[in-house]
């Protein structure tokens, strides 16, 4: 009896809490595994793949090579940004020029001297003339390179506080260049999850094309870039198909630097790779190293039309034959001098001058002795084998119809080893002194011009009567483009 | 001591039912003194930075050491915040799920810094369209170094805290560290690989629960009946732990930049790295 009732004492001294307990809690909680986190300690900063390797040296420079770095469409980046391949540039014997909006010249007058544009992240559009200067400039055998940034695109819509101006991205100004080669630079940023160089819009690029410009590359980075396609060009760098583009984030087939127009045109998606210290990232001071050899490389011809760029040192001017000093000569020589020296070239007077030096000779059709050196790479029949030209002249030129030597004057430049040789006939002084005001005064109204050579309305005639002259049906344009 | 001898002549054989009846009520009173469990609740609504970061961690040692407390509901509804803010809370939060379960519910969103908590629970809740993920990291980086003429420093990076290639190259190692917090806080539920988890997109709760980025669709209560079964609790009680932790209301800290004409803008007020969702609807960086 006494031990049933302890036990039920017990009972009921525990039930109560184990009642309770039990209306609570029905389990202990228990974890199976310990709580992982991450290895905080494992994470390391990704460095750069340095290159060690010397970069080769860039190509020596053609005679006058002349880049021009154009600053003039609202490009967004800093003189300082390009300094590596300036350097490269400069070090093997090529001019690089910076033209700004507040430069005199526009950028198609100053494209005259040069052997090679560069243009940088533009937010401003080209102009149709502009991009026409630039298609001649690249059928004369001059090189461009166009680099864009994904990075310095961005657009400020400025209408919305004023309807003056709308600055675009960089890939859309770069594009109104770049339309008549068949580049269009795409809207894009090219990114890579897995492989990347820091960051996943750092792309390491190892496909390469065949060319000069990709010699020796076995890989390069590009710090954001956008994509490049072009139906007729070459895809110079591609994208392996782990690389997206942020436009479809999908791959394959993506090109970052594209060349065209006959490898005269080159378009590259990064601009960024070119500055320190990015620039000794992997093989790109090699791949800068040979940018600067493509744009060393260069060499085209001019049109006299681009005088006074047609120069890049000290003028001296040579006179055929009798052609008499007259006052109307001399003022429009000094006018002529007046025009150079604007552009920072001297002008002299020489009657032999050294054989090394920029010229403009002066001449008449009657000096056709004399004018032989300077004519004949021209493949021109000058009028009046030995008679008067204003009464037998037939003035030849390659593929035009035969014009009246007594109404034409003509401008010729000839470049050799660096020198400029511009060779202005008449048939008289008269004519002589009007090529001389034309070239002065930069009025080719009364011409038309083709590669090297310009054909000038002069005396009597006018420009109209140049309008049949042609060959063919196409009216050339005055800054050198074939007929 | 014998029985007989203490027992009470007087009631004759009613002292047993006495004596059971004072067992009863001690019992009763033993009874009396196991706790009613709670669920505890901590709110992460406002951007993860220090003095946020603080209180939540204040009512997570709070949810620790309470032995009442037996399981934890994270309610987040934030954008994320700053990266070392994130962190500590983070890891405080693994601290006391090796003792007590913790269950996330996601409000409007959780983006960023506040997934990163998420994954740091045991089960994860949102709601249809809740957003959720943007997993990685942004940063301004600092100016280019520069002498200045007025202010003086010892080194060149002393002033910008270093150059701004390594501050680019760092969000990839704190990025890192997200990625694994995401893998191990999900596991074999997780339907993205790491290539698409860095990208960084952000889902609805709907595309969340396909992808394994949460667990079920659901709002507080469930979350909360979700963490009182993986606790093994019943007719618990809910309590906030800010009251249980003694805490003040929310102090609300100026964390993002204010625009000159009294715009609150979604860009952090200070430079510096930040587990953050940034709205690209507010247009224009300040």
């Amino acid at each position: 009896m006494t031990r049933r009732l302890t036990l039920l004492g017990l009972a009921l001294l525990i039930v109560p809490a184990l009642v309770r307990g039990l209306w609570f809690y029905q389990g202990v909680y228990w974890r199976g595994s310990p709580v992982a986190t991450p290895e905080y300690a494992s994470f390391t900063v990704p460095l750069p793949p340095l290159s060690t390797a010397e970069a080769p040296a860039a190509r020596s420079a053609s005679p006058g090579a002349h880049v021009l770095i154009d600053q003039s469409h609202a490009n967004n980046f800093l003189a300082a940004e390009l300094e590596p391949l300036v350097r490269a540039v400069s070090t093997h014997g090529g001019q690089v020029e910076f033209l700004t909006a507040n430069d005199s010249g526009s950028l198609a007058t100053r494209l005259g001297a040069a052997t090679a544009l560069v243009v940088a992240a533009p937010s401003a559009p080209f102009m149709r003339d502009e991009v026409q200067r630039v298609e001649a400039f690249v059928g004369r055998g001059g090189r461009v390179l166009v680099l864009t940034d994904p990075t310095r695109g961005s657009p400020q819509y400025d209408s919305y506080y004023s309807d003056t101006s709308t600055t675009l991205d960089d890939s859309s100004a770069a594009n109104t260049l770049l339309a008549p080669f068949e580049i269009t630079v795409a809207d894009d940023y090219l990114y890579n999850l897995n492989e990347n160089e820091g960051n996943f819009r750092n792309v390491l690029l190892t496909r390469f094309a065949a060319s000069p410009l990709t010699a020796d590359l076995g890989r390069v980075a590009f710090y954001a870039a956008h994509s490049i396609a072009s139906p007729s060009g070459l895809a110079l760098i591609s994208a392996d198909e782990h690389t997206l583009s942020s436009r479809t984030d999908r791959g394959g087939d993506l090109a970052a630097a594209v060349l065209a127009a006959n490898e005269r045109v080159l378009a590259v998606g990064d601009l960024s790779f070119l500055s320190p210290p990015y620039d000794h990232v992997a093989d790109n001071a090699r791949w800068i190293s040979n940018l600067a050899s493509f744009l060393l490389g260069g060499e085209p011809s001019r049109a006299p039309t681009d005088f006074p760029y047609i120069f890049s040192g000290p003028v001296v001017v040579q006179a055929l034959g009798d052609l008499d000093m007259s006052t109307d000569l001399i003022t429009a020589l000094s006018s002529l001098q007046s025009t150079l020296d604007e552009s920072g070239l001297a002008l002299t007077m020489a009657q032999s001058p050294e054989a090394s030096a920029n010229r403009i000779v002066l001449a008449t059709y009657a000096d056709k002795e004399e004018l032989a050196p300077f004519v004949g790479g021209f493949e021109i029949g000058l009028p009046g084998a030995g008679g008067d030209p204003l009464v037998t002249g037939e003035l030849q030129l390659p593929g035009w119809r035969t014009l009246d030597a007594s109404a034409v004057g003509l401008m010729l430049v000839a470049r050799n080893a660096g020198q400029t040789t511009l060779t202005l006939i008449g048939a008289d002084a008269s004519a002589v002194i009007e090529l001389i005001t034309a070239l002065a005064t930069r009025d080719f109204s009364m011409c038309i011009g083709q590669e090297g050579i310009a054909a000038c309305a002069t005396g009597p005639a006018d420009l109209p009567s140049l309008d049949f002259a042609l060959t063919n049906d196409a009216v050339p344009t005055l800054d050198g483009a074939l007929p | 001591m014998n029985m007989r001898a203490w027992k009470l002549p007087a009631l004759g054989s009613a002292w047993r039912w006495v004596w059971l009846a004072l067992l009863l009520a001690a019992g009763i009173v033993l009874a009396l003194l196991i706790p009613r469990p709670v669920v505890g609740t901590i709110y992460v609504n406002t951007p993860i930075e220090a003095v946020s970061a603080r209180e939540v961690i204040a009512q997570i040692d709070e949810a620790r050491s309470n032995p009442r407390v037996r399981a934890v509901v994270l309610v987040i509804d934030s954008p994320g915040g700053t990266v070392a803010d994130t962190e500590a809370v983070y890891l405080e939060l693994a601290r006391l799920r090796a003792a007590k379960p913790v269950v996330s519910t996601i409000g409007t969103m959780a983006a960023s810094g506040a997934y990163y908590l998420a994954v740091g629970s045991d089960y994860i809740f949102a709601m249809p369209t809740s957003q959720v993920g943007n997993v990685g990291v942004i940063g301004s980086l600092p100016p280019r170094p520069a002498v200045l003429e007025d202010v003086a420093s010892t080194g060149p990076y002393k002033l910008f805290g270093g150059p701004r290639d390594s501050f680019l190259r760092q969000l990839e190692a704190v990025k890192a560290g997200f990625i694994q917090a995401v893998s191990l806080g999900r596991g074999a539920r997780l339907n993205l690989t790491t290539e698409e988890i860095a990208r960084g997109e952000i889902y609805l709760g709907s595309d969340a629960l396909r992808l394994g980025l949460v667990d079920a669709l659901g709002g507080l209560s469930p979350a909360i009946a979700h963490a009182a079964r993986m606790a093994h609790i019943a007719h618990y009680a809910v309590a906030d732990l800010r009251e249980l932790a003694g805490l003040p209301a929310a102090t609300l800290v100026p964390f993002f930049y204010m625009a000159e004409d009294g715009r609150a803008t979604a860009y952090p007020l200070e430079a510096g790295l930040f587990l953050l969702y940034v709205p690209p609807a507010e247009g224009r960086q300040p």
